[in-house]
């Protein structure tokens, strides 16, 4: 018997699909895109870009999030905040 | 030199490449846009002889203002900040937590001007706040 699914994980791996499939569709390698690579130190990616990360996730998953922070965010981040902001419609 | 009665607090610059800014307003729709751009900002680039320039002036102030208020765009949202672009100018209206931010820096009075260059928009924001006392 398969154990159920729990949601949490569902919904991460849902995320983190979304989250790798946008990047790659602003010229970054999929091999780059790892758990704690930095959007901009790593992947540099610019604002106008860091935006278009922005709106992807609304469009796609319906979901708020800022990704401008003091800090420089990994891409582990970036689904962190996606969840934290309830994600739904993925 | 600063209008009479204001000292500098702040100066931003940031420079925005049009064709980018055209693109990623043709993949979205005015709703999702509206966490970047305010309602009248989307108004007055539909009624302006060329949208994609106008957005991507206004897209430069936001950059702007945030580098002028020294945080970047980390302390506020994008749609915080709100253009009116003139041929020969632009003003800035801040609300929200942008507007918060410039009242702790004492920020009383935007100057911001944009020029085109080539296929890009170079914007500026000086924020002026009140005469230091000698």
């Amino acid at each position: 018997m398969t154990a159920p699914v729990d949601p949490h994980e569902r919904d991460a791996a849902a995320v983190g699909r979304a989250v790798l499939e946008i990047l790659v569709e602003l010229g970054i390698e999929a091999d780059d895109v790892t758990p704690g690579a930095r959007l901009r130190g790593d992947l540099e990616l610019d604002s106008t870009e860091t935006v278009e990360v922005t709106l992807e996730l609304k469009r796609r998953l319906d979901v708020d999030v800022q990704l401008e922070s003091g800090e420089d965010i990994t891409v582990d981040g970036v689904c962190a905040r996606v969840l934290a902001a309830g994600m739904q419609g993925a | 030199m600063s209008p009479a009665g204001s000292c500098v607090v702040g100066l931003g610059i940031d420079i925005v490449e049009v064709s980018r800014i055209r693109r990623m307003v043709a993949r979205h729709d005015t709703a999702t846009l509206r966490l970047v751009f305010t309602e009248g900002e989307q108004l007055r680039a539909g009624d302006s002889a060329d949208p994609p320039t106008h957005l991507s002036v206004c897209f430069g102030a936001k950059e702007s203002v945030g580098k002028a208020l020294g945080t970047g765009l980390a302390a506020f949202r994008w749609h915080e900040v709100d253009s009116d672009v003139h041929a020969d100018g632009l003003g800035v209206d801040l609300s929200g937590a942008a507007a918060d931010v410039a009242i702790r820096r004492r920020v009383h009075r935007w100057v911001a001007h944009w020029r085109r260059l080539g296929g890009h928009v170079l914007v500026s924001a000086v924020a002026l706040g009140p005469t230091r006392a000698i």
